[in-house]
């Protein structure tokens, strides 16, 4: 039984097919790249099964549960983490209090807790940040934590917008190209970080990317979108090869 | 290593004793001022925690209110008639008048959930036009035209003479206010409220509810408006259809633009702004309005983050006063 599993899914803006008829699983602890040329509706997919769309057609189902019967800030709740293209960090907080977001829903604390400083609410509260501090610690950007989000280079935020995501502790993360604009020594520690993150926290990937040798790199199988559909499916130096991508990729001869 | 201790220490002890002189000025503050000034005091406080309200919903939850002075009259009049007509207490009529601007506050964000930007400041408007007429039409509860007048303060069956003591008072439910508003921000609730203001699609993704904290926004500043309102009424003595209109609810958007949006400190200079501001300049007759505007003007162009901006540049350049920060 697959962690993920998305059956026929199909939606359509105002006519124009996104997804079209997409079936799909992700397995525990795998890591899974969705790649395609622009347009081809892959961050749709993500947008569907973060419940941000509504899909025409199709199940989806994650640890049996399904999915579409939930609203979009249930989500994270069932254990799906995702990340965004353009980074939706909020600039009016810290990148520690980015950080804390994540752990929103599991932050055990009343709201006259809070405003009266009871105990146990500031108990809580002092625990999730020492485990936003380790988590960033992890990550080597701990000198960054009392920094503005907006004042921090892009790296190390693209780095706060995954942390924020992995502090909710995720079965499956659901990453939107997260190496674009990145130099490529960034990329290498993106890669090694994720590496020991999962090594540490064992959740499974699923992974949108432009950077084909990134991909390579880390996916196991490769599921290759173009105008909304499944053209190819297998790991990557198969996929590479396959004439079908190529020619999506770089146009028929 | 022994030096770095050595000033920390230092900054520790400079940085305690410049609140305690900060702290002791707002004691002394009444006793070497007229009375004048010390009821334009208590009304800065007042106007401070009503700002301090409407900075919750605009500055750190980004939802526009064209209509908090409302709220203030709504919890204003809920004192005013609980204490004529029914002789409740100060005791009585505080919780009663934070329980009635809730619950309106509650009502009037659930159908604004849908509403955005311009068109949430339309719907608020029309709330701050309609709350002044219906206590002018309702005039068997509100005294309509005449408004209603309320005994002075008592504390303890001893009505409060001196607005020495009305000061005391609403500096401690002010210091109550601003500690509250800042463990509220500094927790899971405010950065709820940042991060659905910043980005609703990251805020819904990390699991909030944005209804939920949409709504929690718009009944704690309502609640805030309340606190306002029932030391208002205390304090002025009679309430008036005429005292919660439009311009007031612009002038608590001034004070937060002023003030600084999103700034607890900021909140309380832009309650200060607007209740000093048009006193010094109706003290200089012959330029009333043209001050008022000038300095908003100059205000917005030269400190977009409000005067809480010049304060904070003010530190950074005179290092000296940096342990106050």
């Amino acid at each position: 039984m697959a962690q993920l599993d998305v059956k026929n899914l199909s939606i359509s803006f105002e006519g124009l097919t996104a997804v079209n008829n997409l079936t799909f699983s992700v397995e525990p602890e795998s890591i899974i790249g969705l790649i395609g040329p622009n347009g081809a509706g892959k961050t749709t997919v993500l947008n569907c099964i973060t419940r941000f769309y509504e899909p025409d057609q199709g199940e989806i189902e994650f640890a049996n549960v399904n999915v579409l019967a939930l609203r979009t800030n249930q989500i994270i709740g069932l254990g799906i983490a995702r990340t965004f293209q353009n980074m939706e960090l909020f600039s009016g907080l810290n990148a520690i209090d980015n950080i804390l977001v994540g752990k929103h829903m599991f932050l055990k604390a009343g709201f006259f807790g809070s405003a009266l400083k009871f105990s146990g609410a500031s108990k809580a509260e002092e625990e999730s940040k020492k485990e936003a501090y380790e988590m960033m610690a992890f990550l080597g950007i701990a000198q960054w934590a009392h920094h503005n989000v907006g004042d921090l280079p892009f790296g190390i935020r693209k780095m706060i917008e995954i942390a924020r995501a992995l502090i909710s502790k995720p079965k499956l993360l659901l990453l939107d190209e997260p190496t674009a604009g990145m130099m490529p020594h960034e990329k290498a520690v993106l890669h090694e970080q994720i590496k020991r993150l999962r090594g540490e926290m064992g959740f499974s990937i699923l992974l949108i990317e432009h950077d084909i040798s990134f991909v390579t790199k880390m996916c196991q199988q490769v599921l290759v979108m173009n105008f909304g559909e499944e053209i190819a499916l297998g790991p990557p130096h198969e996929i590479v090869n396959h004439p079908e991508v190529i020619s999506a990729y770089i146009g028929e001869e | 290593m022994k030096e770095t201790l050595l000033q920390k220490t230092l900054e520790k002890k400079s940085s305690s004793l410049i609140w305690a002189l900060f702290f002791a000025f707002f004691i002394v503050l009444p006793n070497v001022v007229s009375d004048f000034w010390t009821y334009a005091l208590c009304l800065a406080g007042i106007y401070s925690i009503g700002t301090l309200g409407l900075n919750i919903l605009t500055g750190y939850t980004g939802q526009v209110s064209l209509g908090h002075a409302s709220f203030v009259g709504i919890g204003a009049y809920t004192t005013a008639i609980l204490s004529h007509k029914f002789g409740f207490s100060f005791w009585l009529t505080m919780p009663s008048a934070i329980l009635v601007t809730s619950l309106v506050g509650f009502m009037l964000g659930l159908p604004c959930l849908r509403l955005k930007g311009l068109y949430l400041a339309v719907a608020t408007l029309a709330f701050a036009w309609a709350i002044p007429e219906i206590i002018l039409k309702w005039s068997s509860l509100t005294g309509g035209y005449s408004g209603i007048s309320i005994e002075a303060l008592r504390i303890l069956g001893i009505p409060l003479e001196s607005h020495i003591w009305f000061y005391y008072i609403t500096l401690f439910i002010l210091c109550l206010v601003i500690w509250a508003t800042y463990n509220i921000v500094n927790s899971k609730f405010g950065r709820a409220f940042i991060a659905l203001r910043d980005s609703e699609e990251g805020a819904k993704a990390m699991g909030i509810n944005l209804s939920i904290y949409k709504t929690l926004a718009f009944v704690l500043s309502s609640a805030f408006a309340g606190i306002a309102g029932n030391l208002y009424a205390y304090l002025v003595g009679t309430v008036t259809p005429y005292d919660f209109g439009f311009w007031f609810s612009i002038y608590f958007l001034v004070a937060i633009i002023i003030g600084g949006m999103g700034s607890i400190p900021g909140s309380i200079l832009g309650g200060a702004f607007i209740t000093f501001l048009p006193l010094l300049s109706s003290a200089l007759r012959n330029l009333p309005n043209i001050i008022y505007g000038a300095m908003l003007i100059l205000v917005v162009l030269l400190l977009p983050g409000g005067l809480m901006s010049f304060v904070k540049l003010m530190i950074r350049k005179f290092p000296a006063t940096k342990a106050g920060s």
